[in-house]
């Protein structure tokens, strides 16, 4: 009798949040996949041609190509990030002075707009550097990376990283403080290095902190966008045209709007099926740490 | 020996935050600047300054409009997201045995791996035909499109909260409304802190979403009005940086005063997720 | 229990069926234009340069016309808004679209009045309506040319005169300046390949001027490919590439701007639309237009619709938005617009007179035009990347198949 009318009352909690996902995100979502299978371009008549799409998702270079670069980009970043984070966490968790202000200046980035920073960098890295290049004379520095196919990814990296690694020595840092400084002594490694503190005393403690943020820095990375838009554009050629750019702007411009759907539905899982790897073998390895 | 000053880690840290700082450094300096200084030097400091450059940005983005925009966004958005949000997701965490609601945690969180363009375009149809081209409608969706990563906060927040706080709570006649309100949400509050920063920046600096749902040139917020600088007439850097510099400087502020407690917000809230 | 499924199960239907047919019912707004009520006017304007310049056409149109209220909406990204726009059916009542791809789409999307019985029409440019038709591919007229702008090299008169050289009017004499100039100090030719499209004014010249328009219509018949004609195109392209001294792919095209403003070019190919944001960055500078000779046969300068004004099919104030779409094609209010804009006219009657433009005059009154060949591929085509590609070190083979497989694959 109790557990029914508590049931009614977290109904009734869920509920309307629940219609309104759904009338918000799943209508819509369900929109989406159903055009996928159509001609759809976005306005006008349309005609059902199964998974027509699906298979062009595969065949067209340009979709292949925006996968090859987000992956390349996404991989990369993450190691990075969860690296740097992760210094500069254990660095700031030790015996710092201005422990705090250093502190509050590593999370800024993470307030700040990504696009408007993104417009900062650009000046950065198409004015300010190639100035220092050329004043000092410096050949590897006298052109902008933006303008070169195969370095301008590395400055969406840099980026990336200058922005995401603000909020992973965040969550590393709270990771650390929740392990008890006679840990260490507890564990008889007192006298080790520090490296084999780390290695087997800090680390695995935060590993569930290091399975979050992978997996966290992966998705957000895979669906890399406002970097790209304020940075290169895509460019130069599509050597930085990222798999959310591309559904963007040839879905919603570009008149292909049911093929670039079906590139989405395919991204979907994709990106599903990389989180699910991801928290599985990460969470295994915890627990044999 | 561990409580020894470490004064090489100091120094790397320092170090270190050049690079952070250097962005936002550069971005100050030039706002102040006109075009023949910083064609003269990138990193000097202004030889005189003039806020001619602020003016003008002022004027090209319509900012206070913007500011106002955008500030009324963030604020009904974080508001209703930590009232919704967190409710629902107590609902769902009490619940998680039973089936029903396990998917529906599962429903919720994985709506956040779902690529944004592909609702783009059937959401902005949809808002249109409910009339809601407009920052209201922007609010809701916000609100409804946080559920996904909020839900997954929550829920990992409650379950830490004791079920024998809130049976002594009936005990004493207060309802399930009750408990929620006058116990778990105070509870709650290191969490409700955190979504409340993570859904105020998102809410402040987004830009595709208000791009495509706001069809009223009044309605514009601070990040679109930025754009006008990237557009193919735009010349003057020092232009560009006082609006950007203006635009972040409202988070900036608050960023100052409540450093602690936005980072301890974020801190306790990723703890006991 | 139950009472509250059927509740929900309602508010589900309702919502499915609020967004199911609310297409055709898009707010109407003030549908009450009785006589004597205030009408307001949407007028969606993609242009942000000329924003003041509309503004100040707009107040004068409202003082005449007490009762009509316009309002100006300029986005920052006006394709994207204009066809989330046109996915709702919300089509605003008055709107400049650029004349190229997105107007062919927008004009077959069948939202667009149909102007082509327009008595206006007798005071706009032939060749323009004719474009705009292009475009759309349709017998009707779907908007009226407003403003033309062209393509041309822009050049530093200051530097001609200092090192005594001539304007060239093919294209081997074009080569031999550059060579001359590349023999000073000066950088010859500014070009700003860091963002994609910045290739096309150099490309569309050159394409236009060598194949012609009749080259769509042997490619849609499937007579001819790009791997036939684009050979040759694509390599005068890439021999303009080491003239420019600059950093090529580091430059975008504000920074180009701002630099041939400050005299680090004798030369830079891009289109009218370049004076104004080169002569705000240094007024002082000394600069003129002149056609790119693409060949060495006689050159036709190659010039779009900049603005085309078009109104909504089914608008709820079709009468006051006429009267404002005449208002704007009014010679006085065209040249109004025209001095800041540094554009030329669509309409007879109106003049450009900028002396900057005064090399290029004699072809727009001759009608001696092209248009642009980047409105003719197919939407979402990308030309300027492929060349961007080519241009940073790609195979010309591959470029002209990913042409042939592009044009094949989106014109389905």
């Amino acid at each position: 009798m109790m557990d029914k009318k508590n049931t009614r009352v977290y109904l009734m909690m869920v509920l309307p949040a629940l219609i309104l996902f759904f009338s918000f995100h799943t209508f819509p979502l369900m929109q989406g996949i159903f055009y996928s299978f159509t001609d759809y371009r976005g306005y006008g008549d349309w005609n059902f041609i199964g998974i027509e799409n699906y298979i062009n998702v595969f065949k067209d270079p340009r979709i292949l190509n925006s996968y090859q670069f987000t992956f390349k980009f996404a991989i990369i970043s993450t190691i990075l990030v969860n690296i740097i984070s992760l210094t500069i966490a254990l660095g700031l968790n030790s015996k710092v002075k201005f422990h705090k202000t250093l502190r509050g200046i590593y999370f800024m980035p993470n307030i700040l707009s990504i696009l408007i920073v993104g417009f900062v960098f650009k000046f950065i890295f198409s004015v300010f550097i190639p100035e220092i290049g050329q004043s000092f004379g410096i050949e590897g520095l006298a052109k902008s990376i933006l303008g070169d196919k195969d370095s301008a990814w590395i400055a969406i990296v840099i980026v990336g990283v200058w922005q995401a690694a603000a909020l992973n020595v965040i969550l590393y840092l709270s990771g650390l403080a929740t392990i008890p400084e006679d840990l260490y002594e507890a564990s008889g490694l007192d006298g080790a290095s520090k490296w084999q503190q780390f290695r087997h005393v800090t680390f695995p403690l935060i590993a569930p902190f290091f399975t979050i943020n992978m997996v966290l820095a992966m998705k957000n990375f895979l669906m890399v966008f406002d970097h790209v838009v304020a940075l290169t554009g895509g460019g130069p050629g599509r050597s930085t045209q990222s798999i959310s750019l591309l559904i963007y702007e040839d879905g919603f411009t570009g008149g292909q709007f049911a093929l670039q759907s079906a590139n989405a539905v395919i991204y979907f899982f994709v990106i599903v099926t990389i989180s699910i790897i991801q928290i599985r073998f990460l969470q295994k390895r915890e627990v044999q740490m | 020996m561990r409580n020894k000053t470490n004064y090489v880690t100091t120094i790397l840290l320092m170090l270190g935050s050049i690079f952070i700082l250097f962005p936002v450094f550069i971005t100050i300096v030039n706002a102040f600047k006109t075009p023949a200084e910083t064609a003269q030097s990138i990193l000097s400091l202004p030889s005189t300054w003039t806020f001619d450059n602020f003016k003008t940005a002022i004027e090209m983005t319509n900012f206070f409009n913007a500011f106002g925009n955008s500030a009324y966004v963030t604020f009904f958005t974080v508001i209703l997201t930590i009232l919704s949000n967190s409710l629902v997701a107590y609902a769902i965490a009490r619940n998680l045995h039973r089936k029903a609601f396990k998917f529906l945690y599962f429903y919720l969180v994985s709506a956040m791996f779902v690529p944004f363009p592909i609702i783009m375009l059937p959401i902005v149809k949809q808002m249109s035909a409910l009339g809601l081209m407009n920052l209201n409608g922007l609010i809701i969706l916000y609100v409804v499109y946080g559920l996904a990563f909020n839900t997954f906060l929550y829920t990992g927040y409650v379950k830490t909260i004791p079920k024998e706080l809130e049976e002594a709570a009936i005990v004493d006649g207060c309802s399930k409304w009750g408990v929620f309100w006058r116990i778990i949400f105070p509870i709650l509050s290191p969490m409700n802190a955190t979504v409340g920063i993570l859904t105020a920046l998102w809410a402040w600096n987004d830009f595709l979403l208000p791009l495509v749902v706001l069809s009223d040139q009044g309605d514009r917020t601070l990040p679109l009005v930025q754009y006008v600088f990237q557009s193919q007439f735009a010349t003057n850097y020092n232009l560009a940086f006082a609006s950007y510099l203006m635009a972040l400087l409202p988070m900036l502020v608050v960023y100052l005063f409540l450093q602690k407690r936005i980072i301890s917000g974020v801190t306790q809230g990723a703890i006991k997720s | 229990m139950n009472k509250m499924l059927k509740g929900l199960i309602v508010m589900l239907l309702a919502v499915l069926v609020l967004a199911a047919c609310g297409d055709d019912t898009s707010d109407g707004g003030s549908s009450d234009s009785g006589s004597g009520d205030q009408v307001e006017l949407e007028f969606f304007q993609f242009k942000s340069e000329a924003v003041k310049e509309f503004d100040v056409l707009i107040e004068k149109f409202e003082a005449d016309n007490p009762n009509i209220t316009v309002v100006q909406n300029n986005s920052p990204d006006a394709d994207t808004v204009l066809f989330s726009r046109l996915s709702q059916n919300d089509i605003p009542d008055v709107m400049t679209i650029n004349g190229g791809v997105t107007f062919g789409e927008v004009a077959r999307a069948g939202v667009l009045k149909d102007l082509s019985d327009d008595a206006l029409l007798d005071t706009v440019t032939d060749e323009y309506e004719d474009m705009l038709k292009r475009l759309s591919g349709t017998e009707e007229l779907y908007a009226f040319p407003h403003s033309v702008n062209a393509n041309g090299v822009l050049y530093n008169k200051t530097i001609f005169n200092d090192l005594g050289l001539e304007i060239p009017t093919t294209w081997d004499d074009f080569i031999a300046l550059l060579d001359e100039i590349k023999t000073s100090d000066v950088n010859p030719l500014m070009s700003t390949y860091g963002e994609a499209w910045t290739v096309l004014p150099p490309l569309n010249t050159i394409a236009s001027n060598t194949h012609g328009m009749a080259f769509f219509d042997e490619l849609e018949a499937g007579n001819t490919s790009f791997t036939e004609v684009y050979g040759e195109i694509a390599e005068k392209v890439k021999t303009l590439l080491p003239y420019a001294e600059n950093d090529v792919f580091g430059y975008d095209y504000n920074m180009g701007n701002t630099a041939f403003a400050n005299g680090e070019a004798a030369m830079y190919m891009q289109g009218v639309w370049a004076l104004g944001p080169i002569l705000e960055a240094n007024p002082d500078l000394e600069v003129g237009v002149f056609p790119m000779p693409a060949t060495n046969d006689h050159n036709s300068i190659v010039s779009g619709v900049d603005v085309a004004i078009a109104m909504a099919k089914d608008g709820d104030h079709p009468e006051e938005a006429q009267k404002f779409v005449e208002f704007l094609l009014q010679p006085e209010n065209v040249e109004f617009y025209l001095e800041t804009q540094r554009m030329f006219a669509a309409v007879e009657g109106a003049e450009q007179t900028d002396p900057a433009l005064e090399e290029l005059q004699p072809y727009f009154e001759e009608g001696d035009v092209l248009p642009f060949s980047d409105h003719y591929y197919p939407q979402g085509y990308g030309v300027e990347i492929m060349f961007q590609d080519y241009l940073l070190g790609g195979e010309l083979d591959g470029l002209l198949s990913e042409m042939d497989s592009e044009y094949e694959r989106l014109s389905e």
